[in-house]
Parts: structure tokens; sequence; C-alpha cells
């Protein structure tokens, strides 16, 4: 059993596939100790990786070693990685998700109490005497043959 | 011989006296110990994430006492029964410091965090050499809880092997720092490797597949290949081991433990061994 050297590809993790393939390359003290970096578990391993939080580290070993403890003490994770939180590739403009009109038919809020008002829908249907609501056709028929 | 304190009606029903209890207590003390010394930087180290990372690897230590005293109890009940964990805690902090087999190396305080570091460094290679032995014990139950804790064991030397990158890349004074505690240390750490009574039997019966004397030539070797790239092996040539680092392993110890260690560590088990946490 190796139990030694400071590479960081024997840490348990299961599937080899989502192992760092490459060996350490930044030097020891290469960055400022107070360097954020970005931690990303996986619960299990078929699971996409999720953002846990963050770790000061002044190389990415060190930053791999510490995460173990700082995130992952309780059994939260088969696997992890991080990464330089200034190499993330951030929005530029925020105001991009700002909207100005409303966009209820993109969200979810925008079809609440459908169940309601299909209800009056039909009564108002009923009230006119037409059944178009029901007779509607189903998807897939073929609506020009039926017709003739 | 040795007596415990315990809470009443529990007995230990294994003599600590026998070579085999002898090592356990050994194996067992010596990661109890450094496992308190450790902790010390608890809430207060450098940076919050090494304050976590320090801190989990102290409470590894004592929980692999623990585990190591339950061999010495030897009971079919789980480590979790209440009449095994009574045992245990009779036996890690129910001793007077006499009967404590650790050496004296582990219960230095923890001084800087140069120190601590170095100790680390040192203590944990130690045990992983020890570790690796043990592995091949004649005793099954030995051997079996070596792997375990072995495995475990990988993540405190990848800690301490990065800690040593770190501190021997750092500027020149503080390079220099922890080459003098990293100097005193080793010279301390020979201190491991004396023997303890019982030592010939438990090698000779096999429980112990390589005895401590020789053991150090292995820790030397693996320290050799773990300081080199740092430039740091030259602190493995110790002229002369300092005489009040030896006699842990027959009970012999410092005040470090005798008035400040064991008075503190053992504070609630003194004053109400039946007391749960």
């Amino acid at each position: 059993m190796d139990h030694d050297g400071p590479d960081h590809d024997d840490t348990g993790v299961r599937d080899p596939s989502v192992r760092n393939p490459s060996p350490a390359a930044v030097p020891d003290t290469a960055l400022p100790i107070e360097t954020m970096w970005e931690v990303f578990g996986r619960r299990r391993i078929n699971d996409a990786l999720e953002h846990v939080g963050q770790i000061h580290a002044g190389d990415r070993d060190t930053a791999l070693l510490l995460a173990r403890e700082t995130h992952f003490r309780h059994e939260e994770a088969v696997d992890y990685a991080v990464v330089r939180s200034d190499q993330l590739h951030r929005l530029e403009d925020p105001s991009l998700l700002e909207r100005r009109v409303d966009i209820d038919y993109r969200l979810q809020r925008g079809y609440s109490g459908f169940r309601d008002k299909r209800a009056r829908a039909r009564e108002a249907a009923a009230r006119r005497g037409a059944d178009d609501l029901q007779t509607r056709p189903a998807p897939g028929r073929d609506v020009a043959s039926e017709a003739s | 011989m040795t007596s415990l304190r315990a809470a009443p009606g529990v007995t230990i029903a294994t003599a600590l006296g026998a070579p085999r209890s002898q090592l356990l207590l050994v194996l067992g003390d010596d990661d109890l110990v450094t496992g308190h010394r450790a902790s010390y930087w608890t809430g207060v180290a450098p940076a919050i994430e090494m304050d976590l990372a320090f801190a989990t690897i102290a409470q590894d230590g004592i929980n692999h006492a623990d585990l190591w005293y339950q061999l010495i109890v030897g009971s079919e009940l789980s480590g979790n029964d209440p009449q095994v964990r009574a045992a245990v805690d009779a036996i890690g902090l129910g001793r007077d410091p006499g009967d404590y087999r650790h050496a004296i190396l582990c219960e230095r305080p923890p001084g800087d965090i140069a120190f601590s570091i170095a100790r680390h460094i040192v203590v944990d290679h130690v045990l992983a050499t020890r570790l690796d032995a043990l592995t091949g014990s004649s005793d099954r139950d030995i051997a079996g809880l070596a792997g375990k804790i072995a495995w475990e064991q990988r993540y405190h030397l990848r800690h301490a092997v990065r800690y040593l990158g770190l501190l021997a890349g750092a500027e020149p004074a503080q390079r220099s720092r922890f080459t003098r505690a990293l100097e005193r240390v080793v010279a301390e750490a020979f201190g491991l490797f004396e023997s303890f009574a019982g030592e010939a039997e438990v090698v000779a019966d096999g429980t112990l597949p390589v005895a401590h004397a020789e053991l150090r030539d292995a820790w030397l070797e693996r320290m050799q290949t773990v300081l080199a790239p740092h430039g740091l092996d030259g602190v493995l040539d110790v002229d002369e081991v300092p005489s009040d680092a030896l006699g842990g392993r027959l009970g012999t110890h410092s005040r470090d433990f005798t008035d400040e260690l064991w008075p503190e560590m053992t504070t609630l088990y003194r004053s109400d061994p039946a007391a749960e946490w």
C-alpha cells in the first residue's frame, strides 16, 4: 500500500474516470494562501457535481486536501473537485438577467390555477351549448380523413 | 501491577501486564496522547480549513486508540456496548501516569505550528511504518485492525507531506524555524523505537512481526525518501538522542505529561468514572 506522495489520485475515489488525470503541476507556494477555490461534490457516483462551498488554499493540492475535512467530513460525497474561483467564467453584465416585460409564460407561476381556469372555460362552453372542449381531436389522429 | 480506576461494577478481564496488552497499550497510547496534543489547535489554527483538518486528524488518533484498547478488552460485544465503553474508558483514562506506554515526544506541548506540524509528519510516518508491519501480525484481530487504520492513515500522511512541502518551501526565516523544529522532533522520535516490557515475547510469537528497533530503520528510510526532495534529510543525522526523550515505553514520562496533559485529559473521568459523554 502506498502511504505517501503528494499526488492526489489515490484518495478512495471509486470511479477512475472522474479522477483528475494530471499530476500536481502547481508550485507549492505559487499563490497567496487566501486564494479562494470553489468546491464541488458528488453524493453518489452517477450524480452531477454540485457546488458545496469554498475554501482558501495557496495551491491546488492543498485545496483538494483541505476540502475533504472542510466540506466532506460526514460522508457527504463519493467524489469531489475544486477549481480556482478566479478561473470561473462569470457573467460580465448581470443586468442581462433582469426582465422588463412580463415573462409569466416562461414561469411556473404563469400556469398556476390552471384547473380552475379549465373548469370555468368548460362551464362557459356548456352555457353556449358547445361541447367543443370534449371533442377536440386526440393527438395523432388524422383529422382530414375523419372529416371526409 | 497496573491498577485501574473504573466505574463501579466494571471489571477488566485482561491483565494489562500481559505482553499482548502491553503492545496494545503502546499502540493505543501513542495515538491517544498524540491526538490530545494535536487537538490543542482546535479553534486556534492559523486558518479555518487547517483547523478543521488538523482537529479531525486529532479525533482520528483518539478513535484509533479506542480501537486498540477494545482489543485489550477482547469482548465479543460491539464497541458501543456500555460494558465495552466502560472498560475502554478505564483503560484510556483510568491509569496512573506511570502506566502509560507512549513515547515522550507524543506528550510534548504543541509549541508553535512548526513544531506541531513537524511532530505530525514524523509521528504519522512512525505509525504508518508500524501499521505496515502489524498487518502481518500473527494475531488476526491486530492484523485486521492495523489494515483498517493504515487505510485511514493515508489521509494523515498526505496532509503531513503537503504541509512539509509548504513549510519547506516557505521563505528562509520560516523554513529555518521549521527545520529546527524538525531536528528536535526527529531526535526525540528515537524514543518511539524503544522496546517495551514484553516486546521480546510478542516479537517471538509474531504478534509484533518487526521489533521497534528494526522499525526504526524502516522509518528512517521512509523519512529519507520524504525529506530528501525538500533538502531536509540532514535532520535525520542525529548525533545524540536527548535522554529526557527516552523511557516512555517503560512508563517514565516528563512533567509535560504527569503535571499537565494527564491531569487535564483525565479530569472528567477521575471526577466521575461513570460519566457519559
